[in-house]
């Protein structure tokens, strides 16, 4: 809100710089955020916080300087009569809870024209067009006093009537600017005998606005209820001057005031004017609140040592009415201020004028629990430990995206992922609905990086996902890993071969498998089982003591293609949560072998059909107790072996812990091998 | 005349010796003296001809000619094999000017990067870390922070909508209300999340964004006491020459309520481009909670007092790395992840 210190000076003595007060008023909540100084000398912006209300004005402003610089506030007060015509002013209030007070003065014997340079002058100061000299007084004292008016053409008023009513349902009514309003029965509406001629506090009608021609005119001073006007601005998509205020509160004791100061600025304007009459409309007048307030609550609260007479005469200064007791203030509060209702509200007025920069500064005391992260929380940092330390970066996509996405995901009619939580009021297409799997956003950051020419990426995301649960009113919301390679993974790799360094399923897989045992996962099994956006051939699903934690894979050329990628890439997602909750942080010692372990290398010629997974379990589960560990070393295919099979190769590592192991036992167990791989698999040793 | 014999002979192995140039080539010369048929050897075998008084002078000549010739021997191997050396591994040298090569560490997020920070400073006053859900209905994002519907305050809240009753939460508030519900006072905990608000991507402002909230429940917990936590916080944050600025603002849900600024950390208060000439940078909100809140999330406010706090994740990451664009943050570009 602008406010020239031209006008504020009216109303406060101020005594100090323009910077200084607009300091000052910022440190007291009413932010300043520049000082213009021009053709109508200093003007302050002033950003007011919306319980506020009351500073929406120039005496609001100057009310709150008054206090700052403990000085007097010069009111400005305006008598006038109310008039002689009785029946001029018909004013009937049918919704009282929407309209607590309503008055109106009929004024005859107007002749519009400009108004007076000083009060243009102000206006523009202010950031307002001057139109008219009604208008314009009606809005000089909006400005000054807070109370938003309106002045209608008396004689465009059907039977000269005002009728304060909900709308009708499909009544219309042309607003001020032009607009055909729909009107609706929640709405207030400030009606003639036949139709609505204004929607409360919003705007007024066409057809009764003051023109040229206008000789009588009923000016009207009064409130509406916040709530109603907020969600009748709200509906018709208007936010005016005055509903702007209406919404923030105004004060009902001045709705008199500002009604008398219009109209002897009118009179003052325009010799010729007349009071007919005034009507007030005011059922249940309001008093000003009474708050109790406790010194010790002000003190425990703020940590404080104010004593009573300091309280009471901060309180005085903002103009609260202050009565002090042995242990307590009994403060009067006054009606503009809305904002303040119970005793909290005073600790603020006191701690806000005593400044906040006063206080000490002190920790909290008391136990307190030692601080710290939960299971999950050390999961999240084990997670992004791992996966960084796999030459992953992190990303961070968002959690929206379009709904064409499981299209571009491959994913069937019906598919649980398209359960997706939809936003109702998208600002764009592109963040119309939740994302349902990190798929799509680990997708697009390839895409982009290749558009931008940076082809090798080899990032990670650890975020939500969302899925709409029929029947009830919030999704399930887990927590997932996901990771996306392409291109090389080594940025230095000169005479490096290739194998090594390109994003391969294996490499992907070796990064997924450093992660399950970070996590002290265990039973970890990958089986071959396609995901719609994967290549059905290279896409496992990977799953821990049975349970599907996620998967892993190449991308199906078609879901590459829609997103322009170019070149095989590979995708892996695992559930977060299930992983935190199926995995271990703790770790246990196991004694270091004291005895050699040892080794033996095997070939086996196998059909293509048999894998890897078969031929480690056949060996562990006859290898029994003395196997340690089971390491794959060569996959071989040529024309030296037979059409349709492969060759596998493993180095078998035995040992006990209690003893050096002896070529024969060893040589046994081999043999088991070696006989029950024949038999299952019919798998040949190569020698 | 044994003398002159093996006088000649030394001289003449010292000369072969110091001829050699190749292992096998000192082999040869070690055969010829010291081997089976050697020279040495067999003026060895020929004491049987000295006369027998002279043989133990002989013999012991003959033996030192002998040590002295395969010490001699010896050296010149060492020689050739330092040699040898030498020449292996000036032919392995290296381009030591070539890059290294290998993976490259991944990078955590910047934003992860500030929360991390964040939540090390905050644990160690003794907060504990909470969570909550991102898809909220009204009553916990609003409606039990003291916004009723109507609440003008809800206008700078521009929200996306599931369903009238149900939103993308607009702040991490509502997970205060979830952890005092389930809980029992005291509380002391920081809610860090990912918030969301009705707002055109700019390179101000993204729709998307995170903040950390902050809570404090005792029986006394007071202002100084939110004013010197968070201090304390800023400090550690952004240097311990930082100072710190409290005024009144307005949050429904906290009263009073304050708006904090920092001493801006490139200009030192001077104004400068960051701080748009003010000197202060604005990070935090907070307040002593609103009572009702208090008593709608399930405690009696005369018993239990304290205060909330709340910041921009994405705010003190532009501030602290010098970030001219929020955008950045989500567009995953590998130049940008890369670099911090
Ligand atoms: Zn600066």
């Amino acid at each position: 809100m602008k406010a020239p210190l031209m006008w504020l000076s009216d109303l406060v003595r101020i005594d100090i710089e323009p910077a200084e007060l607009a300091d000052k008023l910022t440190m007291a909540g009413l932010e300043v955020g520049k000082v213009e100084t021009g053709e109508w000398g200093a003007v302050f912006d002033a950003e007011i916080t919306s319980n506020r209300g009351d500073c929406l004005s120039m005496l609001g402003l100057a009310r709150e300087i008054s206090a700052l610089l403990d000085t007097e506030i010069k009111q400005p007060l305006s008598e006038v009569t109310d008039g002689e015509d009785k029946g001029w002013a018909r004013v009937e209030v049918r919704d009282y809870d929407l309209c607590p007070r309503y008055a109106a003065r009929v004024v005859d014997g107007i002749k519009i024209a400009s108004s007076p340079e000083w009060v243009q002058n102000r206006l523009i100061a202010a950031g307002m067009r001057p139109i008219n000299n009604v208008v314009d007084a009606t809005n000089y004292v909006m400005l000054e006093l807070g109370q938003p008016l309106h002045a209608f053409d008396y004689t465009e008023l059907n039977e000269g009537r005002i009728i304060v009513r909900r709308a009708e349902p499909g009544e219309v009514m042309i607003s001020i600017d032009g607009m055909e309003r729909e009107l609706d029965p929640q709405m207030l509406v400030i009606a003639d005998a036949e139709q609505p001629v204004a929607v409360a506090g919003v705007m007024g009608g066409a057809e009764s606005e003051v023109s040229d021609k206008t000789e009588t005119i009923l000016l009207e001073s009064a409130i509406f209820k916040p709530g109603s006007v907020r969600r009748t601005s709200k509906r018709l998509g208007l936010s005016t001057e005055a509903s702007y205020r209406f919404e923030r509160g105004v004060d009902p004791d001045g709705v008199r005031r500002a009604l008398d100061r219009v109209t002897a600025l009118i009179l003052e304007m325009i010799p010729g004017a007349v009071v007919r009459d005034t009507a007030d409309i005011y059922p249940q007048p309001v008093l000003p609140q009474r708050i109790t307030l406790r010194g010790s609550k002000v003190n425990s609260l703020l940590g404080s040592d104010l004593s009573l007479p300091v309280m009471a005469s901060l309180l005085r200064r903002l103009h609260f009415g202050v009565i002090e007791n042995d242990d307590s203030l009994e403060v009067t509060v006054p009606t503009y201020r809305r904002d303040v209702s119970i005793e909290v509200d005073l600790v603020e007025e006191i701690a806000r004028l005593y400044g906040y920069n006063n206080f000490e500064d002190t920790l909290p005391g008391g136990l307190c629990l030692p601080g710290g992260k939960n299971r999950k929380q050390l999961f999240e940092d084990l997670v992004r430990d791992v996966l960084t330390g796999c030459s992953l970066d992190e990303a961070v996509c968002f959690s929206l995206t379009d709904k064409s996405f499981p299209d571009r995901l491959l994913l069937p009619p019906g598919d649980d992922l398209r359960r997706t939580v939809e936003i109702s009021n998208p600002l764009t297409e592109d963040l119309a609905v939740m994302r349902t799997t990190l798929a799509d956003g680990l997708l697009s950051v390839v895409k982009r990086n290749l558009s931008v020419k940076e082809n090798d990426v080899a990032v990670f995301e650890l975020g939500r996902v969302f899925l709409a649960i029929e029947g009830k009113d919030l999704p399930e919301e887990k927590s997932m890993v996901g990771i996306a390679v392409r291109g090389n993974l080594w940025q230095n790799r000169w005479n490096v071969p290739s194998e090594v360094v390109t994003a391969d399923f294996y490499q992907l897989k070796w990064m997924v498998e450093k992660l399950l045992a970070a996590c002290g996962l265990e039973d970890v099994c990958f089986a071959a089982e396609a995901t719609p956006w994967l290549h059905p051939g290279r896409s496992a699903v990977v799953t821990a003591g049975g349970r599907k934690l996620g998967y892993i894979g190449e991308v199906h050329p078609r879901a590459a293609a829609a997103y322009d990628i170019s070149g095989p890439a590979y995708l892996a997602e695992l559930d977060f949560d299930l992983l935190a909750e199926a995995g271990r942080l703790e770790r246990f010692y196991c004694s270091v072998p004291r005895f050699p372990a040892v080794e033996r290398d095997m070939a086996l010629l196998v059909s293509e059909e048999v894998t890897s997974a078969e031929v480690d379990g056949i060996i562990r589960e006859m290898a029994g107790e003395l196997i340690e560990r089971v390491v794959f070393f060569d996959l071989y295919r040529g024309s030296q072996l037979p059409e349709g099979m492969k060759s596998l190769a493993y180095s078998i590592y035995y040992r006990s812990p209690e003893r050096t192991l002896t070529d024969e036992e060893v040589n046994a167990v081999q043999e088991r091998i070696t006989t029950a791989l024949e038999e299952r698999l019919s798998a040949q040793l190569r020698r | 005349m044994i003398r002159d014999d093996l006088l000649r002979l030394e001289s003449e192995a010292h000369r072969r010796l110091s001829e050699v140039r190749s292992p096998a080539e000192l082999d040869e010369v070690r055969r010829a003296y010291l081997g089976k048929k050697g020279s040495v050897t067999q003026m060895l075998k020929g004491l049987a001809s000295v006369a027998p008084e002279d043989r133990p002078a002989a013999g012991q000549a003959i033996n030192d000619l002998k040590n002295r010739v395969s010490a001699e021997a010896d050296a010149v191997m060492l020689r050739l094999e330092t040699e040898a050396e030498r020449i292996r591994l000036e032919a392995e040298r290296l381009d030591v000017t070539l890059p290294g090569r290998g993976p490259a560490p991944g990078r955590r997020h910047p934003l992860t990067k500030i929360m991390d920070e964040i939540k090390g400073i905050f644990m160690g006053l003794g907060f504990q870390i909470a969570e909550g859900p991102e898809v909220e209905t009204d009553y916990y994002n609003f409606e039990a922070l003291n916004m009723p519907s109507d609440h003008p305050a809800r206008d700078t809240q521009d929200s996306f909508y599931i369903s009238d009753n149900v939103l993308l939460r607009t702040h991490t508030s509502p997970v205060q209300i979830r952890y005092m519900e389930a809980g029992k006072p005291s509380f002391r905990a920081i809610m860090p999340g990912r918030t969301y608000r009705r707002d055109a991507v700019t390179s101000r402002h993204s729709p998307i964004f995170h903040q950390v909230e902050g809570l404090v429940i005792d029986r006394n917990v007071t202002f100084t006491d939110l004013k010197g936590t968070l201090t304390a916080f800023s400090q550690r944050m952004f240097g311990q020459d930082t100072r710190m600025r409290f005024r009144p603002d307005f949050f429904p849900f906290t009263e009073p309520s304050a708006e904090i600024a920092i001493s801006c950390f490139v200009c030192k208060g001077k104004g400068c481009r960051l701080c748009s000439g003010s000197g202060w940078l604005e990070i935090l909100g907070a307040g002593m909670v609103h009572p009702r809140v208090i008593a709608n999330a399930g405690h009696d406010p005369e018993e239990w007092q304290g205060f909330a706090f709340g910041m921009g994740v994405e705010r003190i990451a532009l501030l602290k790395y010098g970030i001219d664009d929020i955008r950045y943050f989500f567009e995953n570009d590998l130049r940008f992840l890369k670099q911090l």
